[in-house]
């Protein structure tokens, strides 16, 4: 008990709350680490410091809009390219997206002839959902050609003003636009890159799909609510 | 999904976690940062403190990631208000928590029956009450000895099981 006493006289719940100037956070935590009583006291502090969060505010789980988990997916990308593709991401594509790019593989294969791809070369790049609602991208990456296709089904229809656009992610973070491009009546599309995108020294690493009104955006970076996905280059 | 899950997954780099993490902790992170600064900086707040554990997560989170994210929103938020520097800027100033949190907690944001831990707080003296939200919210920090029996008072609340876990 005197123990217990003693150790509640120390700054620690202070500690655990962040709110020690430098010199005395540094000397409670030397004492937090050399004493496993006080560690085992504290040890879920953290974790109630938290739940006060939970407890006092009034949280709707529903209120995270869209817009902001697109503009943190998008700068995560950047800042740090995926590593891992979920398989998630493949089975949100609705059923039947598979046959649809069989099929339009071999449709669009005579678009892609003059990129040197063939039909029978196998496709390395990886399908994409691009929404939650089947949109899909693969793209196709000729490495040795510096040669880039990208293809994509299930697209859904836009309004009259807008217009698919794909925008270039350069490795400085700065992202300037490619090509516009239209779907077909099945949902359809194929773009390629220009090679001659790739001839800089600030080097291509990614693509990113949004919708876009011409009309209303003046040329330059892209609005960040209306990015569907980036391609990861690597 | 739980939080040691996300967590490993964000770790090898799997967005498609960090997309679920924001989706189960973003809004309360964006309540936490609102309650600070107000909401025109909270989006930008939130975002930073995604964004440095999926830069680093072993470095800036563990496996109880819902604590860390809602620290690193907390202390960004705290350092924006206090300094008028921007999400961006007070990042840098932003230490990880150096203690890791218990890992057979139950992760605070998906598994306890938030009622019954508001009801929780509400049944701590109210002195206690109050300093704890100060020093959460507003890093105020009232006598030591009081701060420490308020935080003690609060985890026996939390594991004497009158905080159960909701049906999910």
């Amino acid at each position: 008990m005197t123990s217990r006493t003693t150790r509640s006289e120390q700054p620690l719940a202070a500690f655990f709350l962040g709110l020690l100037p430098p010199q005395e956070h540094d000397e409670v935590e030397r004492l937090v680490r050399s004493d496993p009583a006080i560690r085992r006291r504290c040890a879920a502090w953290p974790t109630a410091a938290a739940a006060i969060t939970c407890a006092t505010l009034v949280v709707d789980t529903n209120q995270v809009e869209a817009r902001l988990e697109q503009r943190l997916i998008q700068r995560a990308r950047i800042e740090r390219p995926p590593a891992v593709h979920s398989h998630r991401a493949l089975r949100v594509a609705r059923r039947g997206a598979l046959g649809v790019l069989l099929v339009g593989l071999v449709s669009i294969a005579a678009f892609f002839g003059y990129l040197a791809f063939r039909p029978d070369e196998p496709i390395s790049g990886r399908a994409i959902a691009l929404t939650d609602d089947g949109a899909t991208g693969v793209l196709l990456p000729k490495y040795e050609d510096r040669l880039f296709a990208l293809i994509f089904w299930g697209l859904p229809q836009l309004s009259v003003s807008e217009t698919w656009q794909l925008w270039l992610v350069r490795e400085s973070g700065a992202i300037e636009p490619g090509p516009r491009f239209e779907r077909d009546a099945e949902g359809r599309a194929a773009v390629s890159i220009n090679p001659n995108a790739l001839e800089s020294d600030d080097e291509l690493i990614g693509f990113v799909v949004s919708r876009d009104v011409p009309a209303g955006r003046p040329d330059g970076t892209p609005t960040s609510d209306d990015i569907l996905y980036q391609f990861s280059r690597q | 999904m739980a939080a040691p899950e996300l967590f490993q997954r964000i770790v090898e780099g799997d967005e498609i976690a960090l997309r679920d993490a924001f989706r189960a902790y973003g809004a309360t992170a964006r309540e936490l940062a609102r309650r600070i600064v107000g909401p025109d900086e909270a989006d930008d707040i939130v975002e930073e403190a995604f964004l440095l554990i999926w830069t680093d997560p072993e470095h800036w989170a563990s496996a109880a990631m819902e604590v860390h994210i809602l620290r690193l929103v907390r202390d960004i938020a705290l350092a924006v208000r206090r300094r008028g520097i921007t999400p961006a800027v007070a990042v840098d100033e932003v230490q990880p928590f150096p203690i890791g949190p218990v890992p057979g907690l139950p992760d605070v944001v998906h598994d306890l029956d938030h009622e019954a831990l508001q009801r929780a707080v509400l049944r701590l003296p109210l002195d206690r009450g109050r300093h704890l939200e100060d020093a959460w919210f507003d890093a105020i920090r009232h006598d030591d000895e009081s701060l420490n029996k308020a935080m003690d008072a609060l985890v026996e609340n939390i594991n004497s099981g009158r905080i159960v876990r909701s049906d999910r």
